[in-house]
């Protein structure tokens, strides 16, 4: 994998790398990707692809009102680095 | 013997016939820390103050005829990723320090209604990723068994707490092999649950289609008992609405035991081999019959376990942005560069390269060449199993290729870190569950497990066929020589 791919990736991933670890990932992740092609030996054109072991499909309740289900904002709240009454404080975005 | 080396169940017949009490209990489990923990790093965070006083209540309460919970004055430590009501909770990761969960994992919740008290958090590697307890942020774990080898990880901690007696079981993930390893390499029984039988509900997330919570043990009965209080539906995972009542079914006298052939080709040590071969043996002379069977896809389990495991890591770890939780660097001026030095600074060496594989395998252009593929994959990895189990029974192998290995030996080859998962992660695509119990020592003295696989919410099945074996062995009474550590 070449280091432009890896910064971009990088940058998908919302990731400061330094220079020497795009370095070293570029080599890392191309020996695993070189691994993984071996999955192109198998087979699977008429092949559902597998996400959930369980084979469970839509999960429901009732639809009814759960009292005192809600952790409420403070609780939720109480690990922010910055907050402001009931919000999560951040930077400007654009 | 010192009661921090009972089992669960010893120690709950001494409890309930007032032999002991729980702070007897914790003092034993407090001394065992004070006496190894510095050796081998298996805690994180210890409530030692905590610990002594709810054991004192539990007495209290117990002298007083109350009814008590089924696991009342049980010490115990449950893995850093899984959170804990007002006690730190850090993945062993920097970018958690200072998280201080506002409510309790299903798992611990339901511990504790059962009244087990929680002594502390275990080490692990960073967010669970990892196969030996090396990627931790909280540094290394050391297997009780020789400081210079690698406990197994991820949940490396557990392993070693219950195996040096720092506590009587421990709670663990097991996704591509983590409770399985360490079980193996520390001489215990570690089962990894069918998924969905057990919540994941409050534990810290890996890969969402493969955490699989469980617990480690020292024997098969311990175990049973504490599975059976963890397990079942709830409706905070949707995945476990089929859990119910799945623990008391099937009795079989005489099994077809398959050996799957791909699993001991070249690469498999031979001292592992030789043991789980005299296991063979020893469970055909108890009438089982032992088959040689076939699961053509296992050459291609581990690629895709690590693309599908990778894929969902890096969806998962998006949370960690330097904006929900403690640890924030906000030196820049705008929202991008907290999400880009926080995740720089926060997250460690294997954390970045899981976040990395992920996000290119799902990117737009590479999602069906890698993720869709792998998951292809998976189906036949999830066939082969179906289709044997049409021939046998359960499965026997081993859970490693390797006895444990030397601090170090793997951690700058991450592609060989991954190799040591090949055996354990096709329960982990197949969602099926797989037992790891105590089936011997190498010449060096290092533990080697068995591996019982079987289909899904088969373990009462395993649990048998695992007891039929350990009670005809002295392996679990083989615990580590502590005074020469």
């Amino acid at each position: 994998m070449e280091e432009q791919e890896v910064s971009r990736i990088a940058g998908l991933a919302r990731i400061k790398l330094s220079l020497p670890e795009i370095k070293k990932l570029a080599q890392e992740l191309s020996s695993i990707l070189d691994f993984v092609k071996k999955l192109n030996e198998v087979d699977t054109s008429n092949v559902e692809p597998l996400f959930n072991t369980t084979s469970l499909v839509d999960v429901v309740r009732e639809d009814v009102e759960l009292k005192d289900q809600s952790l409420g904002s403070k609780k939720a709240l109480q690990n922010a680095p910055e907050k402001d009454n009931q919000y999560f404080k951040v930077k400007p975005v654009l | 013997m010192d009661l921090c080396d009972l089992t669960v169940l010893q120690a709950k017949e001494r409890l309930e016939n007032k032999e002991i009490t729980a702070y007897d209990l914790v003092v034993s489990c407090l001394s065992r820390i004070g006496l190894v923990e510095d050796k081998i790093n298996a805690f994180i965070t210890l409530r030692k103050k905590e610990a002594l006083e709810e054991a004192k209540e539990i007495d209290f309460r117990r002298k007083g005829g109350e009814e008590l919970g089924p696991l009342a004055g049980i010490p115990y430590a449950a893995k850093d990723i899984f959170c804990t009501k007002d006690i730190e909770t850090t993945a062993a990761s920097k970018i958690l320090k200072g998280f201080i969960p506002p409510y309790d994992s299903t798992v611990v919740k339901r511990l504790k209604e059962a009244g087990a008290i929680l002594l502390g958090k275990t080490n692990c590697d960073a967010f669970a990723h990892g196969s030996s307890g090396e990627n931790s942020d909280y540094g290394i774990t050391r297997n009780p068994y020789n400081l210079d080898y690698v406990p197994g990880g991820s949940s490396s901690g557990s392993g070693a707490a219950v195996a040096s007696g720092e506590c009587l079981f421990a709670t663990g993930t097991d996704t591509g092999s983590s409770i399985r390893l360490p079980a193996s390499f520390c001489n215990l029984v570690g089962l990894k649950p069918t998924y969905g039988l057990v919540s994941r509900y409050g534990i810290i997330s890996m890969a969402s289609s493969l955490d699989s919570p469980g617990i480690l043990t020292q024997d098969i009965k311990d175990q049973e008992y504490i599975l059976g209080i963890i397990a079942g539906p709830d409706s905070s995972d949707a995945n476990t609405a089929l859990a119910q009542d799945k623990l008391g079914t099937v009795s079989k006298a005489h099994l077809k035991i398959g050996l799957p052939k791909e699993y001991f080709t070249e690469g498999i040590d031979p001292e592992v081999k030789e043991i789980i071969e005299r296991a063979a043996g020893f469970f055909k002379s108890f009438g089982h019959e032992i088959k040689e069977i076939s699961l053509p896809h296992t050459e291609y389990g581990i690629a895709a376990y690590y693309i599908i495991c990778h894929s969902e890591v890096s969806s998962n770890l998006s949370r960690n942005d330097g904006i929900r939780f403690p640890l924030s660097d906000r030196a820049g001026n705008d929202t991008l560069s907290i999400y880009l030095d926080t995740r720089e600074n926060g997250f460690g060496a294997e954390a970045k390269r899981r976040i990395m594989l992920g996000t290119y395998a799902l990117s737009s252009g590479y999602y069906e060449a890698y993720y869709e593929k792998a998951a292809k994959v998976r189906r036949k990895v999830a066939e082969d199993f179906g289709n044997v189990f049409k021939e046998v029974d359960i499965l026997l192998a081993p859970n490693s290729p390797t006895p444990p290995f030397k601090i170090g030996e793997k951690i700058n080859d991450p592609l060989q870190m991954y190799l040591s998962d090949v055996l354990t992660v096709p329960a982990n695509l197949a969602g099926i569950p797989g037992l790891s119990l105590p089936g011997g020592f190498t010449g060096d003295g290092l533990p080697v497990g068995l591996q019982l696989i079987g289909p899904r919410f088969s373990e009462k099945l395993l649990f048998e066929i695992g007891y039929q074996y350990e009670k005809e062995h002295e392996w679990i009474k083989k615990r580590p020589d502590l005074l020469h550590l």
